[in-house]
């Protein structure tokens, strides 16, 4: 328990010190003070025009779309009981990024609604990709859930490609937000959507203990008074609906989804609770540490923190794999 | 010896009544020069069909010549030899994977080739030199895979997850590198990366050719093995296979045979997926047979992919690519609904 609070109040320091630095580093150098400056009230300097115009909402944003992703990740993780599900890996990212293109993009749909085109596009891209994964004697392996998320993800985003091929215009615009970027985030968005975000992660909490029974079994969970499907159903469209803020706010973001929960396992153990906590902490700070890796590694211009996330999370997954020895 | 393999479970096995594959397979086999010749016939000016029959033997105007010769007869050898490596490489990946999902497109295979061809086309490399590139981002992603699953066993699930990883890897490195493009080699790299079979010449066919001449005898010489590989390493050691070797020798083939295909054409979705499952539903498990129809199949594919791509929205084309992506969705839904009802 001690362990678990420590590691956890260690995590939240380490965010908080994220959080300072995507503040206070960026493509411009600002000194320290003129940023604390621009915080406190400071007005009409450049500085902080830089710090409440730019920096702010996209802290904010990787903040919500890092939480999102971590705890959408543990209740994938735990719903399917496949250590390898992820909103990425199952093709909700792929999905919700399609949707978004295609309704906000083409249909002409106000940006307030990309969430839910995300939500719509998401939950289809999951259904489609676990019924593909599901069919079969041996059911859900692994294996077949990553390979089914892949066709998925792999055909959507062929239909988005078109899309952009038929419409240059359209494609200048979200190429960069495809490449699952903050910047550009308006703080209003964040704010909009939290009401959202904090019912999700309420049902979140509310799923840990249901999740932990399921982890025993369907048998022993049915036992313990618990209906499997009904959970699976339940942390399946929390997961979707946190997935989809984060497409909303930061464009497809791979492997915070998968990496996170693990981590998280491996510091504090496997109960839902504490892990829930401790990835709503890492998911922020893996993102927002991309996020400031991007800004700084190819100065002037900015990598997308989304092309960063998926360099090194998808080694991870490599990693996953070669660990994994069952067979198909 | 003819093995005939029905293993733990697969899409579309239940093959075609017996009595009608000969016809199906012939249809098949017809429909390549008649389809062929077709493609022949169709361009930013249309020729008769008698008049391109003359052309394709030397005869008739001279314009005609150069142009069903020199321009559209490399077009659609390219799209009948890639179709072809792409399909028998799926078929091929979906047994060594042991999963009817298998395909180069999510091992990396085809993600390893776009990265490489994007660095290429940002370096201004001459475009005669796209197709090295784009082969030797295949190779290494391919090589990469190996050396990573070598010490897990190199059993299928390794062989999956670490390809989806890899694959992640490259095309995330490729949107990287798109977006650092010069504005002008924007748009070579965007279409090399949508798939299109727009202006291949001779060089292109004997490139994708000389793979396949290599490719092909080899993955024939395969089949037997992979047959019984499908029954499971153990049964496999028992019928004397080498099983590492084997499962390193088909790696190795499928990737030459996918990687030319891309190496010409660029990404093309699904037809190395798809191709397999319909070779299986007419001519059932049978080894060579499924394995001679799989390519023939994604050839014809491809064909017809660019052929819709021309004539779909004429006079604007639309790269075969995206054809074989968008058409793909509806028949990956079409096989999932099939398998439900199993």
């Amino acid at each position: 328990m001690l362990r678990r609070s420590g590691v956890t109040g260690l995590a939240a320091v380490a965010l908080a010190a994220l959080v300072v630095a995507s503040v206070a580093i960026g493509s411009v150098t600002l000194p320290f003070a003129s940023v604390m400056a621009a915080l406190r009230g400071a007005r009409d300097t450049e500085a902080h025009l830089i710090v409440a115009d730019l920096r702010m909402p996209r802290t904010v944003a990787g903040l919500v779309a890092g939480a999102c992703l971590g705890v959408a990740g543990v209740l994938l993780q735990g719903a399917t009981r496949n250590p390898i599900a992820s909103p990425s890996l199952l093709g909700i990212t792929a999905g919700g990024g399609f949707a978004v293109v295609v309704g906000v993009a083409f249909l002409g749909l106000p940006p307030s609604m990309a969430v839910w085109a995300a939500f719509a596009g998401g939950a289809i891209a999951a259904a489609v990709a676990l019924s593909l994964a599901s069919t079969g004697r041996e059911g859900l392996s692994p294996v077949r859930l990553a390979l089914s998320g892949a066709i998925v993800s792999a055909l959507l985003a062929a239909w988005t490609a078109a899309l952009l091929a038929i419409d240059q215009r359209t494609a200048d615009e979200v190429r960069h937000w495809l490449a699952g970027s903050l910047t550009g985030r308006d703080v209003t968005a964040a704010r909009s959507l939290l009401p959202l975000v904090a019912v999700a992660l309420i049902g979140a909490w509310l799923l840990a203990r249901p999740l932990d029974a399921l982890a025993l079994g369907d048998e022993t969970a049915m036992g313990l008074g618990q209906h499997p499907t009904k959970i699976r159903l339940a942390a399946g469209c929390v997961a979707v609906l946190l997935s989809a803020v984060a497409v909303a706010l930061a464009g497809p973001i791979a492997f915070v989804g998968l990496a996170v929960p693990h981590l998280a396992r491996a510091l504090v153990g496997a109960d839902h609770r504490p892990v829930l906590i401790l990835s709503a902490v890492l998911g922020p700070a893996m993102l927002l540490a991309a996020d400031i890796v991007g800004r700084v590694v190819a100065r002037p211009t900015e990598v997308q923190a989304g092309v960063l996330t998926a360099l090194l999370g998808a080694p991870f997954l490599v990693h996953l794999a070669v660990r994994t020895r069952t067979t198909t | 010896v003819t093995v005939t393999v029905h293993p733990h479970e697969r899409v579309g096995a239940v093959p075609m009544a017996v009595r009608r594959r000969p016809i199906i397979v012939a249809a098949l086999v017809l429909a390549v020069p008649a389809s062929a010749l077709y493609a022949l016939t169709i361009g930013s000016s249309d020729l008769s069909v008698s008049d391109t029959a003359a052309a394709l033997v030397g005869a008739g105007d001279a314009g005609d010549i150069f142009v069903v010769r020199g321009l559209r007869l490399p077009r659609v050898l390219v799209a009948l030899a890639a179709g072809a490596g792409l399909g028998a490489s799926g078929m091929l990946l979906q047994g060594l994977l042991r999963n009817p999902l298998g395909s180069p497109d999510v091992i990396g295979v085809t993600g390893g080739a776009s990265l490489t061809a994007v660095l290429a086309i940002g370096a201004e490399i001459p475009p005669l030199l796209l197709p090295a590139a784009a082969a030797a981002g295949a190779a290494l992603a391919t090589v990469t895979l190996h050396v990573l699953t070598t010490r897990a066993g190199a059993g299928g699930a390794p062989l999956v997850l670490a390809g989806i990883g890899i694959h992640a890897v490259a095309s995330s490195a490729t949107v990287l590198a798109v977006t650092r493009l010069p504005f002008g080699r924007l748009g070579a790299a965007e279409v090399w990366l949508a798939g299109s079979l727009h202006a291949r010449n001779w060089t292109h066919v004997t490139a994708v050719g000389a793979a396949l001449t290599a490719g092909v005898p080899a993955a024939f010489a395969l089949v037997r093995r992979l047959g019984l590989l499908e029954l499971g390493a153990e049964v496999a050691t028992g019928a004397g296979v080498p099983v590492r070797s084997t499962r390193i020798q088909l790696l190795a083939v499928a990737t030459v045979l996918a990687g030319a295909a891309v190496a010409v054409t660029g990404p093309i979705g699904f037809v190395a997926l798809g191709a397999p499952h319909i070779a299986r539903r007419i001519v059932g498990h049978a080894g060579a047979a499924t394995l001679a129809t799989a390519a023939l199949v994604g050839g014809l594919l491809l064909l017809a992919a660019d052929l819709l791509g021309q004539r779909l929205f004429h006079p604007t084309p639309i790269a075969a690519g995206v054809v074989t992506a968008v058409l793909g969705a509806p028949y990956l839904l079409w096989l999932l609904h099939r398998w439900g009802r199993r």
